[in-house]
């Protein structure tokens, strides 16, 4: 049960830092591979990328759970104090119906690579797979948005700053 | 008109706290919805392709070297081998903190982390020694800002990689502009601390057995650049390769030469690397979007005729750019700044003359003062809390500070070959 709890408040975490892992594993194979030996291989720069793109979306996943992003709060001050929270709950509401978007259609066009067999170059693998990285990602994105607006709702109506 | 609805919609995304990643997606999505010129497929491909990259491979593996030599214990052997060598001049502190900055750039891409590598060392010594508290801070936040300028450098390779310049000419063409901005902070600094008397003789005489001893504990730190720089000046490897090596040679020297990291503590440091990748690259994927609808819609080629209508003289358009970023500076982080405005700017410039890669520099330089300017400079907040100050008590020192790095940004900006000289050499 604890368990349970530990990878659900930290699964972008754990997979972020897996990925990180293997990537430099992968990539210092290809440079001892090409330095020491001389010699190189055909898929571990292609691998290294694909994960790279997995890594990317389950990280800015990981970045909006720790409220991480990038953005100008400057901004916020140009509002009386008392609207900071309701603005920034307006905020949250756009950012997850944006997100929603991005899952669709990047499903809809991820099922269009599947039905056409499209496969990668190198590793022949189904080019739908990695572009699964995005709705993926934007997934888990708004389930922790989610969480964060009830937060927030809830805050709000307490009334207190 | 297309380019007016994409700015405006991405402007009031950013005004109700949406951050820029989102806003930039958000912007390219509503106005494809509008123009329905285009398939929402374009959004997903631009994603993707920005993603797909290998130099872009670079950035995680630069922030993890940082992050592994910040806890490997390498910042604390760079001071004591400053101060071996330096500790007896006026304003010695102060000096050391400017020179320890420039090395761990050379080892780190990134301005917030030289001021906490080397300000938490150095701000409590400073003060110690009678530095004033406010310039002490000031200082560490001025000169963590050549981080990202002496390569390598996270900010150059995103640049390259959306301006389409070669990352291994722009490391290179970073290094004068970087030694000079450290050279102007030392110089101002020396004059500072005769006037106040800072660190006058300190009288410390360090024998040439404990120099020999400071430069030994420290030659495994001092030798990241000379790998990094050295592979890829050399042609040996590319800048993505480099990153990996420099990455895993912080975890062996951390791990297994000074012992300062354990196995035990990787899962949290490759997390921290992350995270901070997680916020910068998906910056990358969504301007990439944007910034292919602008072109599209033919937005570069109006604005840069828009602006040349009004001037063609280079060194005016120059200045407004300058003070267009620096501007954009105190409000933008860095690398969201170079990723939106680089493609726009470069349409300016490019028919100037302007080379994409002294562009970069200029812009590069000029974006970094800003994370030392309020409200949203982070190297002043990582200052402020180490020196235990407030933002607003650093300003007295702030001010001649950025005012010597805007002197530096301009000699810059309008002598080309202190950036363009070292790259035409590899030619």
């Amino acid at each position: 049960m604890k368990k349970a709890t530990y990878i659900k408040d930290n699964f972008e975490e754990i997979i972020c830092g897996l990925l990180l892992g293997i990537m430099l594993l992968i990539l210092t194979y290809q440079v001892v591979l090409r330095f020491v030996f001389n010699s190189s291989n055909a898929w571990s720069e292609e691998l290294a990328r694909y994960l790279f793109i997995w890594f990317i979306f389950i990280g800015a996943s990981y970045a909006a759970q720790k409220s991480a992003h990038i953005k100008i709060d400057a901004l916020l001050n140009i509002y009386p104090e008392k609207f900071h929270k309701i603005v920034s709950i307006l905020g949250l509401v756009v950012w997850i119906v944006f997100n929603i978007f991005i899952v669709y259609i990047g499903m809809k066009y991820m099922m269009s690579l599947f039905k056409s067999g499209k496969i990668s170059l190198g590793l022949q693998l189904q080019l739908g797979y990695i572009y699964l990285a995005i709705p993926t990602g934007y997934m888990l994105m708004t389930i922790r948005l989610v969480g964060r607006l009830i937060d927030r709702i809830k805050n709000y109506k307490g009334g207190k700053a | 008109m297309i380019g007016i609805y994409l700015i405006i919609v991405f402007i009031v995304a950013l005004f109700i706290n949406i951050p820029v990643a989102i806003s930039l997606g958000l912007a390219t999505t509503v106005v494809m919805a509008i123009s329905q010129s285009l398939p929402f497929d374009f959004i997903i491909q631009s994603f993707f392709s920005a993603g797909n990259s290998f130099p872009l491979l670079a950035v995680p593996f630069f922030i993890l070297t940082g992050d592994v030599m910040m806890e490997g214990g390498i910042s604390k052997r760079l001071v004591s081998f400053a101060n071996a060598f330096m500790s007896n001049i006026t304003g010695g502190l102060g000096i050391i903190t400017v020179f320890t900055c420039m090395i761990f750039a050379s080892i780190s891409g990134s301005g917030p982390a030289t001021v906490a590598a080397i300000g938490s060392i150095m701000i409590p010594a400073m003060i110690e020694q009678k530095y004033n508290r406010s310039f002490s801070c000031a200082l560490t936040a001025t000169a963590g800002s050549i981080g990202p300028v002496i390569p390598p450098s996270i900010s150059f390779v995103i640049y390259g990689v959306i301006a389409n310049v070669s990352i291994t000419e722009l490391f290179m063409a970073g290094i004068i502009p970087g030694l000079l901005m450290g050279l102007a902070l030392i110089i101002f600094t020396y004059f500072v601390s005769k006037k106040y008397k800072y660190g006058e003789k300190t009288g410390i005489k360090v024998s040439t057995k404990d120099k020999l001893k400071a430069l030994n504990e420290a030659k495994g730190a001092l030798m990241v650049p000379v790998i990094i720089l050295g592979g890829i000046y050399g042609g040996v490897f590319t800048p993505t390769e480099a990153a990996i090596i420099a990455a895993d040679y912080g975890l062996i020297m951390g791990l297994f030469v000074y012992k300062e990291i354990t196995f035990k503590d990787l899962p949290r440091i490759f997390a921290k690397t992350s995270l901070t990748s997680g916020m910068v690259l998906i910056l990358v994927g969504s301007a990439t979007a944007f910034g292919r609808l602008l072109t599209i819609e033919q937005i570069p080629t109006m604005l840069a005729n828009m602006i040349l209508s009004i001037s063609t003289n280079t060194v005016v358009i120059l200045l407004l750019i300058n003070l267009f970023l620096f501007f954009v500076g105190m409000l933008i982080e860095t690398l969201a700044a170079i990723i939106i405005l680089a493609p726009l700017l470069l349409s300016v410039v490019e028919p100037l003359g302007v080379s994409p890669l002294h562009f970069g520099i200029i812009m590069v330089v000029n974006l970094v003062i800003g994370m030392c300017t309020p409200p949203v400079g982070v190297n002043l907040f990582v200052a402020s809390s180490i020196g235990k100050i407030k933002i607003e008590q650093m300003f007295k020192w702030l001010i001649p500070l950025i005012s010597v790095l805007i002197i530096v940004l301009l000699i810059i900006t309008f002598v080309p070959q202190l950036s363009t000289f070292l790259p035409n050499l590899l030619k």
